[in-house]
């Protein structure tokens, strides 16, 4: 059976930890947007703090070279050297590219490209100046690009440089020369892409505005292009990564910044399994207040089943136990009322079954009382006796005793000698009536004549053989009565020579409780068999054998001597 | 029986519903979201100098709209307002660049600029913010010059009874504005009074005049009764040298000094040529034509004329704005 309770602490439980599991859930997805959205905008201030710093510095570069460019002592020194090709004005050249070289330390070096000759001027220490090919057709190209373009180290070709580079006119407008100043992507690592470096960044790139990459965290990407059709150019985050992306304004530079979202998220992860932890924890925990509630439900509600059950199987004195205050609680104060009206009902109909019985009784007793008929009846004999009616007399006083044995009050139980006094008068009545003659043998054994036995046990029985066993105006009847101990048992039989019974006629003389109105006292065999269970239970039986030779009645009784207290 | 089953049938349903709900509530919380790039809008500004009060109100000015206009500015000046190479390569740079627009304030009005035709070629709308270009298909945000200078000589005449002698100071004659502030001061001078003007010393812009030439002026001109400085730089260095001398002086350029100098009565005018109210409608401006909702070529702003009687009502009723009832087109 499945119990109610069981089914409330699984209830219980499962909302538990449903609502615990939804909120941590929930809650913990929420920590993790904010967090995200938190370290996104910090990287993003960062990333755009950095392109500023970036920006400025690019800014400020080009105004430098654009300034250098309108020296007008570098101007004088081209010219010389275009005139007379003098070591002297390719150092003082040099010295005034230091000079403003040294103005943002964010120039690497700067250079200068004297037009008609292929002479470079350096702000290096080493080398000064040197002789190079195409210098002027390089350097006119990376003119004409926007500013800063991608380039690489004229004199170390290997190193990847940032560069702008400005034309030096005469006083005519004509084109003397280029200079041009240079961020070193060493340079540009460490001052602006390493310091925002940490655990969770996984990956940094500065690419230009054409999608080559400046700096990045794998070193060799320098001077390559990136390839522009990747995702990773959006600010957003996908299931593993942060991407972040600053543009500088005025460079049109951007950075590009990947962090895992594991690292980003790690604190928080274990924040999560702790949470997860205790939910389980509290999960359990909350099995205590959930027994206790199931039990404070279950158990009126047990009660009053049990309660229940007992009424069913017979005890219909049981009361439920009100334990509680709530509908249980009502339910069980009425299913007792109920119980009270049904134990109220069943005395209402015991009292009226015994009212009806008084009534019938009282009823009975309208009838004549048997005084009166006994006077009469002797009046009547001795008026027979008187007028010499021997015979008359004799019947009519037969048929006193016998109405006082059965209508008086003498007891239910009487001697075997009484019984068998009864029993001749019974035959010598049913005689003088039928006018037929039988025999009746009296086997009686003297030593039991005293017992006790019900009154008016036998006489049904013989009733019974002369109404059905024999033929009374044949005069070859016979019935044997006896009465005979054995085993402790007084055994009382009837025997007649008659036709005998048929089963059926055996069945119907066990069963019908209606006789025929001809007996003479209102009881029969069943009656008997009642009365025999009545007092004396499973000990007493009636027992009939039948054969066309005649039907034998046998009683079985218990053997109880008068005096002996029943 | 019937009934309850139902019932038990439907309790299912809602159960599994809700746990379905959650388990989606949980599994759709896959935090991904990207922002689309923004185009920015990138202004290159090459301004004539960096130094000055006005110059400095001119970049806020033009601050303040940028983020208001959703653009970006990048500022270039060169070191000094004579270096018109400097400020010509930047010109120049800004344009390779491949900036969204130039606004420049020309050092040389007057020359034959050829980037004129390289942004024309770049498809990038280049246009003029406090002094103008004499080609005439560049824009112009400003004050209207020549009648600044009108203004100022009608007061000054005023003040000297229409008669006597006065000088004007002024900076580049190249640059438009000076050279307007000049043609208005001298026209009305010569046509409404008998007021000559002695001497007209130029290359003042933005820059004080040495108090040795300012003395040998004053050797040489003794019935000097005012003086034009076209730059207030020049006013307020010129007004503490003379002070008490009773010569007169008005200029052009709202700036703090100048305020002080009106409310001491040691400038007697000066048109308010606001720097944050010039900076701020170039670059609403250009926020307009990025729209496609110019009507006007030029937007000319006013140049209130001070003196000491208004200086303070200007000052502080003046918010850094021009009300735009004016300029809303």
């Amino acid at each position: 059976m499945k119990s109610i309770r069981s089914k409330i602490l699984i209830s219980i439980i499962v909302i538990t930890f449903i609502t615990s599991l939804a909120v941590t859930v929930v809650f913990y997805n929420r920590s993790a947007s904010m967090v995200e959205e938190k370290y996104i905008s910090i990287f993003q201030q960062q990333g755009q703090q950095t392109m500023e710093r970036f920006d400025e510095a690019v800014k400020d570069i080009c105004r430098i070279n654009i300034n250098a460019s309108c020296d007008p002592d570098l101007k004088d020194a081209i010219q010389r050297y275009q005139m007379g090709q003098n070591q002297e004005d390719l150092e003082q050249i040099a010295d005034i590219l230091r000079i403003y070289s040294s103005q943002n330390k964010s120039i690497s070096s700067m250079y200068a490209v004297i037009s008609g000759e292929e002479v470079l001027v350096t702000s290096r220490d080493y080398p000064t100046y040197r002789k190079v090919e195409n210098m002027e057709a390089v350097s006119r190209a990376v003119y004409e690009q926007p500013v800063p373009s991608l380039n690489f180290d004229p004199v170390h070709e290997e190193v990847v440089v940032l560069t702008t580079v400005e034309e030096i006119t005469d006083n005519e407008g004509n084109c003397i020369g280029y200079i041009r100043s240079d961020m070193e992507e060493g340079l540009i690592y460490y001052d602006y892409l390493a310091g925002a470096e940490e655990e969770a960044v996984s990956d940094m790139m500065l690419l230009n505005r054409q999608g080559g990459v400046i700096s990045s965290t794998d070193r060799g990407l320098s001077g390559s292009i990136y390839d522009k059709e990747k995702e990773a150019f959006i600010t957003g985050s996908d299931h593993e990564n942060i991407y972040i992306r600053s543009k500088g304004i005025f460079s049109g530079c951007s950075l590009f910044v990947t962090a895992k979202k594991e690292a980003v998220l790690h604190d928080l992860r274990i924040t999560g399994i702790n949470l997860l932890g205790i939910l389980f924890v509290f999960t359990v925990l909350a099995l205590i207040p959930a027994v206790f509630l199931t039990s404070v439900v279950h158990r009126p509600v047990n009660k009053l089943s049990q309660a229940m059950s007992r009424v069913s199987n017979g005890d219909v004195e049981a009361r439920a136990e009100v334990v509680s205050k709530d509908e249980i609680g009502v339910l069980a104060g009425n299913f007792n009322e109920m119980l009270e009206q049904i134990e109220k009902l069943i005395g209402r109909v015991i009292e009226e079954e015994n009212r009806k019985k008084d009534a019938e009784l009282e009823a009975l007793q309208y009838q004549i009382t048997p005084h009166f008929m006994y006077n009469t009846l002797n009046s009547i004999k001795y008026a027979a006796y008187i007028k010499g009616e021997k015979e008359l007399g004799g019947i009519i006083g037969e048929f006193v005793e016998l109405l006082q044995a059965s209508i008086g009050k003498h007891g239910t139980f009487i001697t075997v000698e009484e019984e068998i006094h009864m029993l001749k008068n019974y035959i010598h009545i049913q005689e003088f009536r039928y006018g037929g003659h039988f025999s009746v043998i009296y086997d009686i054994d003297p030593k039991i004549s005293n017992c006790m036995v019900p009154h008016l046990l036998l006489q049904p029985l013989v009733e019974n053989a002369l109404m059905h066993g024999l033929d009374m105006k044949a005069e070859e009847g016979i019935i044997t009565v006896s009465a005979r101990e054995s085993d402790g048992k007084l055994i009382l039989k009837i025997k007649d020579n008659g036709r005998g019974l048929t089963s059926e006629q055996a069945a119907q003389l066990m069963n019908s409780k209606k006789q025929k109105t001809e007996r003479f006292a209102a009881i029969g065999i069943p009656n008997i068999q009642e009365r025999l269970r009545l007092y004396y239970k499973e000990e007493a039986e009636l027992i009939f054998n039948s054969s066309q030779q005649g039907t034998t009645a046998a009683v079985s009784i218990p053997l109880e001597y008068s005096g002996e207290g029943l | 029986m019937g009934k309850i089953r139902k019932r038990k049938n439907a309790g299912l349903m809602i159960l599994s519903l809700i746990i379905f709900v959650t388990l989606v509530i949980m599994a759709g919380c896959q935090r991904e979201y990207s922002n689309e790039e923004e185009d920015i809008y990138v202004v290159g500004v090459v301004m004539k100098s960096s130094t000055s009060e006005y110059w400095r109100s001119i970049r806020s000015g033009m601050e303040t709209a940028a983020k208001e206009y959703n653009m970006e500015v990048v500022f270039f000046s060169p070191e000094s307002e004579l270096s018109e190479e400097a400020h010509e390569k930047m010109i120049r740079m800004l344009l390779r660049s491949d900036v969204d627009a130039v606004a420049v304030s020309a050092i040389n009005s007057y020359g034959l600029a050829d980037y004129f035709e390289q942004a024309e070629q770049a498809g990038i709308p280049l246009i003029s913010y406090d002094t103008e270009f004499e080609n005439e298909t560049v824009p112009y945000i400003g004050i209207d010059n020549v009648k600044a200078g009108y203004e100022l000589a009608k007061i000054l005449s005023s003040e000297l009874d229409h008669k006597g002698e006065v000088g004007i100071i002024t900076g580049d004659l190249n640059q438009a504005a000076h050279r307007q502030r000049v043609e208005g001061f001298t026209e009305y001078m010569n046509k409404e009074t008998d007021i000559k003007i002695a001497f007209i010393e130029s290359g003042y812009s933005n820059r004080q005049m040495s108090e040795q030439v300012l003395h040998g002026i004053q050797e040489e001109y003794p019935e000097l009764g005012g003086i034009m400085a076209t730059s207030a730089v020049t006013a307020v260095g010129i007004s503490d040298a003379l002070a008490g001398e009773g010569v007169k002086i008005v200029t052009v350029d709202a700036q703090q000094d100048v305020f002080t100098a009106l409310q001491k009565g040691q400038i007697t005018a000066a048109a308010a040529q606001s720097g944050y109210d010039i900076g701020y409608e170039t670059i609403r401006y250009i926020d307009k034509f990025r729209s496609e909702k110019v009507t006007e070529q030029d937007w000319i702003l006013d140049a209130e004329v001070l003196n000491a009687d208004n200086v303070d009502a200007y000052v502080s009723g003046h918010t850094r704005r021009v009300n735009n009832e004016e300029h809303s087109q």
